[in-house]
């Protein structure tokens, strides 16, 4: 069946800065916002545009990604009209190869795209917190009929050196594109969100995966190529919430952003739901003695002692007299009796033992990833 | 568990609610701000690995299908067995023919496709987390044509008013009589009947026993009568029957008490008994700056920025700044505005609890507010 536009998410990459959160989980699978994935992100924004293939590139850990992903039922993407795939290296009459770069990982998958065939593809990244849909960029690069149209995020100016920077002229046509530059001319961040014409990109990724010295990376090898052969390339400014969440210190702020007013998640979602994993968890109960003030809390958490300006998900129990302050609670977390956790992030199924601390100074962020090992008589 | 048993929840006996169930089913009523009731006796299939589940639906249809849908979320296996919502067409035109043997015979064709064994009944109105899987096999152990499953409980003078008493004498029902609250100990029956099919046949094609209206009292005569083998299952776990407006308050707050939860939860480190229900994708609460809130539940979706105490607070409520909520259960997607004072109410979906209002029960006697009522 012949679509306007297929989605391929890039959801391969392991997030080693985000420490031991990655350590069994690909980063897209990491928790955010007290009950969500960070993948159900973009995958939500896809089923909001109403894309009905989405195939979902991994590599690392890509089991408990798998597992999670499924057939795309959590975000409704397993209609009769819909298809969500997981895509992984596989073992072909060449032999077997890992994707080499996030355009080899397109090209190893080509025969899927061929069998959509898809007027454009959609490429973007498993692990960024945005909401939206993709109708007005589409309509956008179907108006400009460019090869390439690039979401864009305004940076300040003096953070622009972090990221691959587009120089455009008036008409959003790209003219330039810096990876990294030392002294940027323009403070259009790249989001790593394009929309290609399929037969367009089809014959790059061809010829780059010939291409010895390539790196297969979309930002340094088939954007520059594109650009020095002259095909019409856009820009497409997206100027909603954007956050891309690669350290811990970023996952924290991304998580706190939800409490405050302009980024909770009604002000960044106007109105889209993001659809994720609805647990089968009991009610959200907040004890006689507790307090709790100016936090996210999903059903299934037990709240006994204080807790403010924390995001905490579901199956956590904060037990009496415990304290919780600007932290992350992650699935199952439990804080014992008389424990203090301040300005923390603390891995899934972590314990905090009675009136342990765990916190680091305020403007610091500190991982804490703890599990108490059953005994198996 | 064999797809050859077929669990059928009954709606027909559900008791009256008062206001609550004027216009929804007992089984769709909200309970503990997240579930429907019905989700406790569909869970009890689910955890018991039944794939045919069906609702004998009597009346409110509407009320139904909203929570329950296609019924696949309370499936194990969404190609075994299958999953039906049944009603009784002839009762429409015709109200005396509304009986739930009427509506069962109308769509016995849900028996025949399952190839069904043994049929297991459940009400909606009485809570437990019941393992069916030993009861079927007593059942089948010792070749039954009736199992009643019942509690033994110490207060039954004041509640199970809707249930009937058992007397049984070498694991045999003798006596199988409507309570009539005289004593306080007694095998109340908890309406969960497990029937071989051969004996559920004979029930439906039986004009005589038809013309009696109900199953239960189907039940009663076969026992009065002795023309079954009809045998008692005692089950000792959490138990509560919904039988009027003031007990469906009475334990929806009991359970804030975490002694009583653990109970209905059966959530000891060894054993986890999910209760299944219809999933929305709301988020996460968002407590604001000024919650101050103590002994509630609170469902996701909710904004809770005022005082909230011994409260039930559904999904997608709204209490802004300032608003004090004390006692109550507020059902689904109502919005409370600051300054108002709330105590000892029970306020139906989608509400508006203006910035002026003062809404004040007493503890013997909850205010209820109709859902879509604004109040100033």
């Amino acid at each position: 069946m012949s679509e306007k536009l297929v989605a391929m998410i890039l959801a391969g990459g392991k997030g080693t800065r985000l420490e031991a959160l990655t350590k069994k989980i690909a980063k897209p699978a990491v928790s955010f916002g007290a009950k969500y994935r960070i993948i159900d992100f973009p995958l939500s924004n896809c089923a909001n545009s109403g894309i009905n293939t989405v195939g979902v590139l991994m590599q690392y850990e890509s089991v408990g990604l798998e597992q999670y992903i499924g057939n795309g039922g959590k975000w409704g993407l397993n209609g009769v009209r819909s298809l969500t795939t997981t895509l992984t290296p596989r073992q072909t009459e060449e032999g077997l190869s890992w994707f080499k770069g996030t355009a080899d990982a397109i090209y190893c998958n080509i025969d899927f795209l061929d069998q959509c065939d898809s007027e454009n593809v959609l490429i973007l990244s498993g692990d960024h917190i945005y909401s939206t849909t993709f109708d007005e960029m589409l309509r956008q690069h179907e108006e400009s009929n460019a090869d390439c149209t690039i979401a864009v995020y305004q940076v300040p100016i003096e953070e622009a050196s972090r990221f691959g920077i587009l120089v455009t002229d008036k008409k959003n046509q790209i003219v330039e594109f810096q990876e990294k530059p030392a002294h940027p001319i323009s403070n259009l961040a790249s989001m790593g969100i394009y929309i290609f014409k399929y037969k367009t990109l089809r014959r790059y990724l061809l010829d780059d995966a010939k291409n010895e010295k390539s790196s297969h990376d979309f930002g340094k090898d088939i954007i520059p190529t594109m650009l020095k052969d002259g095909r019409k390339m856009m820009a497409y400014v997206y100027d909603g919430y954007w956050k891309d969440v690669g350290t811990i210190a970023s996952l924290h702020q991304a998580n706190m952003d939800l409490l405050h007013e302009g980024t909770t998640l009604d002000d960044i979602t106007h109105g889209n739901r993001i659809y994720s994993e609805d647990t089968n968890s009991h009610p959200q109960y907040i004890g006689a003695h507790a307090s709790v003030k100016h936090s996210l809390i999903n059903q299934g958490a037990i709240i006994l002692g204080d807790v403010s300006e924390s995001v905490i998900s579901n199956e956590v129990v904060v037990y009496e007299n415990a304290k919780v302050i600007n932290s992350v609670l992650m699935t199952g977390v439990k804080i014992r009796k008389g424990a203090i956790v301040r300005n923390a992030v603390l891995a899934p199924g972590s314990v905090v033992g009675e009136n342990e601390e765990v916190s680091a100074p305020d403007g610091e962020v500190i991982l804490y990833s703890k599990k108490v090992v059953k005994s198996h008589e | 568990m064999s797809s050859k048993v077929v669990g059928i929840l009954n709606l027909y006996d559900s008791p009256n609610l008062g206001p609550l169930t004027e216009t929804r089913t007992l089984g769709s009523t909200s309970f503990l701000g997240r579930f429907a009731l019905m989700d406790f006796s569909l869970s009890c299939f689910t955890n018991s690995g039944f794939n045919n589940i069906n609702i004998l639906v009597k009346d409110n249809f509407r009320s139904v299908s909203k929570h329950a849908g296609s019924l696949k979320t309370w499936v194990n296996n969404t190609k075994l067995g299958r999953q039906n919502i049944l009603i009784n067409e002839k009762g429409i035109r015709n109200p005396k023919d509304n009986t739930d043997l009427e509506c069962l015979l109308q769509n016995d064709w849900v028996l025949y496709e399952a190839k069904a064994e043994v049929v297991v009944i459940m009400p909606a109105h009485i809570i437990t987390q019941m393992d069916l899987r030993p009861v079927i096999e007593k059942h089948l152990e010792k070749d039954t044509d009736v199992t009643i499953v019942y509690s033994h409980i110490h207060n039954a003078d004041e509640t199970f008013s809707t249930s009937n008493i058992l007397k049984i004498a070498d694991n045999k029902v003798v006596s199988f009589r409507k309570n009539n609250q005289k004593a306080k100990e007694a095998n109340v029956s908890l309406e969960t009947y497990v029937i071989g099919i051969n004996t559920l046949q004979r029930i439906l094609h039986n004009a005589d026993l038809l013309k009696l209206k109900s199953l239960k009292k189907v039940i009663e005569a076969l026992v009065k009568n002795k023309s079954a083998r009809i045998e008692g299952y005692e089950y000792s776990g959490y138990c509560r029957c919904v039988d009027t407006f003031e007990h469906f308050v009475e334990y929806s707050f009991e359970l804030l008490d975490n002694n009583v939860s653990k109970q209905l939860y059966g959530q000891t480190n060894d054993k986890f008994w999910p209760i299944y229900t219809l999933t929305h994708n709301t988020q996460p609460t968002l407590y604001g700056e000024h919650a101050k809130v103590k002994n509630s539940f609170v469902a996701n979706g909710s904004k809770v920025d005022g005082t909230v105490e011994n409260s039930i607070i559904s999904r997608d409520v709204v209490i802004a700044k300032g608003a004090v909520i004390k006692n109550s259960i507020i059902f689904t997607g109502t919005y409370v505005d600051a300054g108002a004072k709330i105590n000892n109410c029970v306020i139906d979906k989608y509400c508006h609890i203006a910035s002026k209002a003062v809404i004040e029960g007493r503890k013997t006697s909850l205010v209820y507010i109709e859902q879509g009522k604004l109040v100033k």
